[in-house]
C-alpha cells in the first residue's frame, strides 16, 4: 500500500494534507501525540495544503520512517473522528451538563427550607418547658 | 518554506518557520520559555544560540516540538 502524498527524503519524511479534509488544529493534535517519537515541523499553506515533516528521534531506515508516517496518519484520523463526534454530541452534552447543574442546585434550597422548619419546631414549646415553675404551678 | 540550518562555527541554529501556521504569539511564548536555555533572536528568522554546550541539532528540533505543544 502506498500513499500518494508521501515523500521520503534522506533523513526525514514529508506528508502533504489537503486543508479542506484535515483542519490545521487536527494536524497539530496528531503531531503533538507523535512528539515523543519524532521531531515534527509543519509547513505549507493554510488555504491549499499543509506539509508535515517528520524526523525520527532514533536512527531508523526508510521502512521504519514510512511506518512513522503511517502512525501519523492513524493519529490524524483518530483526532479527526474524535472532533467530528464531539461536535455531533456537543449540544447533547451541553444540555446534560446544564440539567446536572440545575438539579444539583435545587436540593440545596429544599434542604435549607427543611432546616428552617426544624428551627421553628424547636421554638415551639409543646411540653411547656419554657414556662417558669412558679408560673406553671403557682408557687 | 520551513528550514533548519545549523551553523557550527557561529554555534547557532537558524530556523525559518511559517508564521501563518505557528502564529507570532506562540513563537514569542516559546522564546520566553526558552530564555534560560538559549538566546533567541526573532526577526524574519529565528536564530537560536544555546547558552550551554547543547547539541545544536537537538535544540532546534526540540524548539519545533515545543511549538507544536504550545499550539495544543
Amino acid at each position: 500500500m502506498e500513499i500518494e502524498n508521501l515523500n521520503i527524503l534522506k533523513d526525514h519524511i514529508e506528508i502533504k494534507y489537503n486543508s479542506k479534509i484535515y483542519s490545521q488544529e487536527m494536524i497539530f493534535s496528531a503531531a503533538y501525540i507523535l512528539t515523543d517519537k519524532a521531531y515534527i515541523i509543519i509547513d505549507g499553506d493554510i488555504k491549499t495544503g499543509l506539509i508535515v515533516k517528520i524526523w525520527s528521534k532514533e536512527k531508523i531506515d526508510s521502512k521504519n520512517l514510512k511506518k512513522l508516517a503511517y502512525d501519523f496518519n492513524d493519529e490524524l484520523l483518530n483526532c479527526q473522528v474524535y472532533e467530528n463526534q464531539s461536535t455531533k454530541n456537543g449540544k447533547l452534552r451541553e444540555i446534560m451538563l446544564k440539567r446536572a447543574l440545575i438539579s444539583n442546585m435545587t436540593p440545596i434550597t429544599k434542604s435549607k427550607e427543611k432546616n428552617d422548619s426544624k428551627e421553628d419546631d424547636y421554638l415551639e414549646d409543646e411540653k411547656d418547658i419554657l414556662i417558669p415553675w412558679e408560673e406553671k404551678y403557682g408557687k | 518554506m520551513n528550514s533548519i540550518k545549523i551553523d557550527k562555527i557561529k554555534n547557532e541554529v537558524v530556523l525559518k518557520l511559517n508564521l501563518e501556521i505557528y502564529g507570532k504569539k506562540i513563537i514569542n511564548q516559546a522564546i520566553f520559555d526558552y530564555k534560560s536555555v538559549a538566546d533567541i533572536d526573532f526577526c524574519e528568522e529565528l536564530v537560536i544560540i544555546p547558552k550551554d554546550n547543547n547539541d545544536l541539532n537537538l535544540i532546534g528540533f526540540e524548539f519545533c516540538n515545543y511549538l507544536v505543544g504550545l499550539k495544543q
